[in-house]
Formats: C-alpha cells, structure tokens, sequence
C-alpha cells in the first residue's frame, strides 16, 4: 500500500449541487477500489496564470489516499471519460503530510 | 632574484596595502550557502518544497516563467533537482 495524492480542476460554471455530487462520486470510486480516502481538501475557486481550453478560473479539489496500483487506475479512467474535468494530476509518496494546508481559507 | 626581492620590498612598504579596501583576494571567493537547507539557514525549519507552496516556487522563477539557474541563487544541486520538478507539476496545474 502507498499514498497517492490526486488533484482535480473542476469547470467553473458547475452548480454548488453538482460540485457535492462530484466529490461524493470521486468518494466513493476511490473506496470501492480498495483504497482509503484519508484527506479532502476543497481549494476553492482559483485563477489559472494561463487560459486552459479556453477557461479562465477552475474548481480545484484535492484527495489524499491510501490506496494500490488498482485504485490509481480506475479513478484515471473515470476522469477520461468525465467532460467536467479540466486537468488532473496524481502525486506518489512514501510518507504522506497530513497537516500543512497551503489553501487555507483565510478569515 | 634581485628583481624579485624589490617588489616584495614595494609591497610591504606601501601603506595602502594594509588596508582591508586595497588588500587581494588570493584566488578566495567567498560562495553563498544554500538558503533551501537546514544546516544553512538561521532558523531551524527548512522550508517545504511542494507544488503546493507556490509562494516559494515563484521566488525560483523568471518574470516570463522560465525556472532560474542555480548559479544566480545559489540553491545546492540537490535541492535545484527537486524544485524544478515541483514547478513543472504546479505549471501542469495552471498554478504557476
């Protein structure tokens, strides 16, 4: 087992309901695969230094989990076929941070 | 021989020489410590490099977006191999 790290760019004209649903969904997909979702942090909404498929801003939502090969797969193929998200990166680690925020909302 | 023992004797005489101003350096630069690592900066964290910690990563980066070389910062070669990976993923993200 390691610990992966997965951000996704959601598009920005999305609806607070769907935004729910799109986490709920990535969830469930990540647990149903034997993996463990440790961490889901919601970074808001955030401007791009560049224009990405012609979008100026984007919803970024960021999972950490626990998980093997299996899990990595799966939720790569799912976000193929999802025409909401923009961009997506998975991240590797063998030690996993779990308490620096650096998109933490300010109040 | 004769030669040699005359500028040695100007040298030494001269009174501006003493002086830390007009004194050479004998071949001795003085190189700036790494300012990424631990041992090197006064206080005891070390700074994270993430793609996450964009505040730091643009510290490391040109006005038109190219990554700046270790010569002009002085970041040691094993931290340069880690930041340049770091901004390539935040540039992926559109963060950068």
């Amino acid at each position: 087992m390691a610990f992966y790290e997965n951000t996704i760019i959601a598009r920005q004209d999305l609806s607070e309901k769907d935004m729910v649903n799109l986490i709920k969904k990535y969830d469930e997909i990540i647990s149903n695969s034997s993996g463990k979702v440790i961490k889901i942090e919601e970074w808001g909404l955030l401007n791009f230094s560049r224009k990405i498929n012609n979008y100026k801003k984007g919803f970024f939502i960021h999972f950490k989990f626990e998980g093997i090969k299996e899990t990595v797969d799966s939720i790569k193929n799912k976000i193929k076929v999802d025409s909401t998200i923009i961009r997506n990166l998975t991240v590797k680690y063998k030690k996993l941070d779990k308490e620096t925020e650096f998109f933490k909302k300010k109040n | 021989m004769k030669r040699k023992n005359k500028k040695f004797q100007k040298r030494g005489n001269n009174a501006l020489n003493n002086l830390s101003l007009f004194k050479k350096n004998d071949g001795k630069f003085s190189k700036k410590k790494c300012p990424l690592s631990t041992t090197n900066t006064s206080t005891a964290n070390a700074p994270i490099i993430d793609y996450k910690n964009i505040s730091l990563l643009k510290k490391y980066i040109s006005d038109n977006g190219k990554i700046m070389s270790s010569k002009i910062t002085s970041v040691s070669f094993n931290k340069q191999r880690k930041l340049t990976k770091e901004i390539k993923k935040a540039k992926l993200l559109g963060l950068i």
